[in-house]
């Protein structure tokens, strides 16, 4: 019997090990039962006495932070830090299961600003970091993101920015020249100052080389929502899309400058080849998307230039930091992601992997401003970045702004794909925006 | 005495058919228990919780609010996505299935030919697109199905034939996708005909080609026939797959108008981008009747099929 009674725990053993496996594969990557662990090792209290700590960060590709993770580590030997990276989409996908199922989260997670709204919605999953003390580091970083960061009153603070992506306009010089258009970056900015302006030289362009202005139709629209303080929604959550201007605006360009632009959406697979072709002259981007032109088109070294983009700029991903309310040691966090956000860490981190910083003080320092690639041949490309950085406006949005987004996107992409005509597609997309938001 | 020797005969009769019972039965249900302990876990508990779910509105991180059947009216009564999704899933499971179990057929009769030298060889490389990983699948046939630098569409226009533009037009995105699918499971049919052919004897071809059959009536009159209840089997496999057709759209794009939403990449965006947990979870339930459904029906056939 006793031996039945063994084989039956070792069962019972295998079984719970499957489990645990099976919920460690939510947690991405990374050691064994490091997610579990870190709650119940050392009481809370304090990190100042000494008593050691072990924190577990989740984040995706491109943070760029190892380096300055292993510095806290070392200049505080009673925290150890674990970092578990997933990819991107499965990095929130995991996030969100693990605040859903109340366990499992780990003690510093990254939310990209696409999901910000979502999880700021549901304060209760994390800690507020203003009782942390995150209101002595408002001042650190640019406005807009902040705000994006807390609650519209300023009560309730998710989590501390990263980098930004702060946008402007990279084109083609040898293109512009065929074409008899400026290519200095201030004749450019100066010339293409207004949307209308930009339509004007993209059928010059396309008039005198055949080649088109821009890749796709539901990119223009994007960058140009992005632009407006306002967009689908007011600051109540109503729809105020058939009022908003900017919206308006962003439509009618997308739909009038249709004739130049090359049916290429950003995530396809042609993207790449017809980036290296020279396909379309201009290519909106944030700081963290020149390294994907590069990788692209690297034959292109050296044709590209960069100037503000018409109009204002706009701001395309970056991150925050934030503290789930499963924390254990929320104090510790955040004293953790505060000096890791801080300007110094920041300017490492730009230095090191172009991430551009979200602390408004660097925007004046010299590292940042001589940033400079000469694939671009733009001598003050990090001036002219942290200019626009300065030129972005904080925009409200709603958890539903994203349904909108893709909606919008989808019935653009119908009229270039000749499956409806432009009051058909702005129809169909109210209709399909009313329907998802009144369920 | 005799009442205690009954008792006693009793007690040792209890003990022989009692005490041994428990071990062996012991021994077997922990044999068997993994199975068990496991499909509760990731089987039967998210089956019911989903039920739970679905009677609810619920974004995973907030409360659940109760809402009775109403997801399960709204995805009939105003969803014009769902029955879209519906009906493209069925279209690309008959896009796919019908040429894949053709195809797979002909490829097993031909790899069972007799004058075929190196077997292995072929059906280890008709086996190995079943293999490989979906996700290097779809990227490579993205690539082929591209509009502007797509190999498929640079063969058409060595034949005069206008690029197709495979993303943005409904048979377009459909066929894609359709392509994907059977590129990976002809193989895995391939094989299981191959057994099938296997297990009919060699006598009866040798009979037919003493009386004069050629090739193709041998394939009509004599393979396909005894086949029968395997090509059922791959019918029934491949319904239940076609049904569930996922990273192919997911990886492809379903396309601006939802031509390549499928029942699950339906489901999965509810989910997962648009955060309604109690609506993906209505989706999932029907998607398990329908899927039920199709399974009685295919029984259904078989049995009449098995009753001639």
């Amino acid at each position: 019997m006793v031996k039945k009674a063994l084989s039956f725990l070792l069962l019972l053993g295998l079984v719970v090990a499957l489990v645990a496996c099976g919920s460690e594969d939510s947690g991405g990557s990374g050691d064994s039962g490091d997610s579990g662990d870190s709650g119940g090792s050392g009481d809370s209290g304090g990190s100042s006495d000494g008593e050691s700590v072990e924190l577990t960060m989740w984040v995706f590709p491109g943070m760029g932070i190892d380096e300055q993770i292993q510095k806290y580590q070392d200049e505080n030997p009673n925290v150890k830090i674990t970092v578990q990276e997933a990819e991107y989409a499965d990095h929130h996908t995991n996030l969100l299961t693990a605040l859903g199922a109340g366990s499992g989260a780990p003690d510093v997670a990254v939310v990209e600003s696409g999901y910000i709204e979502q999880f700021k919605v549901n304060p209760n999953q994390f800690h507020n970091l203003n009782d942390y003390g995150a209101e002595d580091v408002t001042g650190d970083y640019v406005e807009w993101r902040w705000r994006e960061a807390s609650s519209p009153d300023g009560d309730f603070v998710l989590g501390l920015p990263t980098d930004v992506g702060p946008m402007a306009m990279a084109y083609r010089t040898d293109l512009f020249e065929d074409a008899g258009l400026p290519t200095d970056p201030d004749e450019v900015s100066a010339q293409l100052s207004t949307w209308d302006d930009y339509m004007e030289a993209g059928r010059q362009l396309y008039d005198e080389t055949g080649v088109y202005m821009y890749n796709h139709i539901a990119e223009i629209f994007g960058v140009i929502r992005e632009q407006g303080e306002e967009q689908y929604f007011d600051t109540d959550n109503n729809l105020i899309i058939e009022e908003s201007e900017q919206i308006k605006k962003a439509w009618d360009v997308s739909v009038n400058s249709r004739d130049i632009q090359a049916g290429i959406e950003r995530e396809s697979t042609e993207y790449g080849a017809a980036l290296a072709r020279g396909d379309f002259a201009t290519v909106f981007l944030p700081p963290w998307m020149l390294q994907n032109i590069k990788d692209d088109a690297p034959d292109t070294e050296g044709l590209w230039n960069v100037a503000q983009m018409p109009e204002a700029s706009g701001n395309w991903g970056g991150s925050l930091l934030t503290v789930p309310s499963q924390s254990d040691h929320p104090q510790e966090a955040f004293d953790f992601i505060s000096w890791l956000m801080a300007p110094e860490q920041q300017l490492e981190i730009f230095k090191q992997y172009g991430n551009f910083p979200s602390a408004q003080e660097l925007y004046d320092n010299e590292e940042v401003i001589n940033y400079n690639d000469p694939f671009f041949n733009r001598e003050d490309l990090g001036a002219m970045f942290a200019e626009a950085a300065q030129r972005v406006e904080y925009v409200y949005r709603s958890p539903d702004t994203s349904t909108v987004n893709t909606i919008m996107g989808d019935s653009l992409t119908t009229i270039i794909d000749g499956q409806a005509t432009p009051e058909e597609a702005w129809d169909n997309a109210l209709a399909e925006i009313d329907r998802q938001l009144s369920r | 005495m005799a009442e205690q020797d009954v008792a006693k005969i009793n007690h040792v009769k209890e003990k022989r058919k009692y005490r041994p019972k428990l071990h062996d039965s012991l021994t077997g249900y922990l044999f068997i228990s993994p199975f068990f302990i496991l499909f509760s876990i990731f089987g039967i508990y998210p089956l019911i919780f989903t039920a739970y779910l679905s009677l609810h509105k619920w974004n995973i991180l907030g409360d659940k609010e109760f809402v009775g059947l109403s997801n399960y009216v709204s995805l009939f009564t105003n969803d014009p996505l769902f029955l879209k999704s519906v009906g493209n899933t069925f279209f690309i499971w008959v896009l796919s299935t019908i040429p894949q179990l053709i195809l797979a057929l002909i490829l097993a009769f031909l790899l069972n030919q007799a004058f075929l030298k190196a077997k292995g060889i072929f059906r280890l490389a008709i086996f190995m697109p079943n293999i490989t990983s979906v996700v290097a699948v779809a990227i490579i046939f993205s690539a082929m199905f591209g509009t502007n630098y797509g190999v498929i569409n640079y063969v058409l226009s060595l034949f005069s034939i206008d690029p197709i533009n495979w993303t943005g037009s409904t048979l377009g995105t459909q066929v894609a996708i359709s392509a994907m699918v059977m590129w990976r499971w002809v193989g895995y049919n391939t094989i299981i005909y191959l057994a099938g052919l296997q297990g009919i004897s060699k006598d009866l071809y040798e009979a037919a080609t003493i009386d004069g059959a050629n090739k193709r009536q041998q394939f009509l009159y004599i393979t396909i026939p005894l086949m029968r209840p395997i090509i059922l089997f791959t019918v029934i496999l491949s319904t239940i797959g076609g049904m569930q057709v996922f990273a192919e759209p997911l990886l492809f794009g379903r396309g601006a108008n939802n031509q390549g939403l499928t029942m699950t990449l339906y489901l999965y965006e509810e989910a997962f981008t648009r955060f309604a947990f109690g609506y993906a979870s209505a989706i999932a339930w029907v998607l398990f009747l329908i899927i039920i459904l199709f399974s009685l029906f295919n029984m259904f056939i078989t049995g009449r099929i098995k009753g001639q």
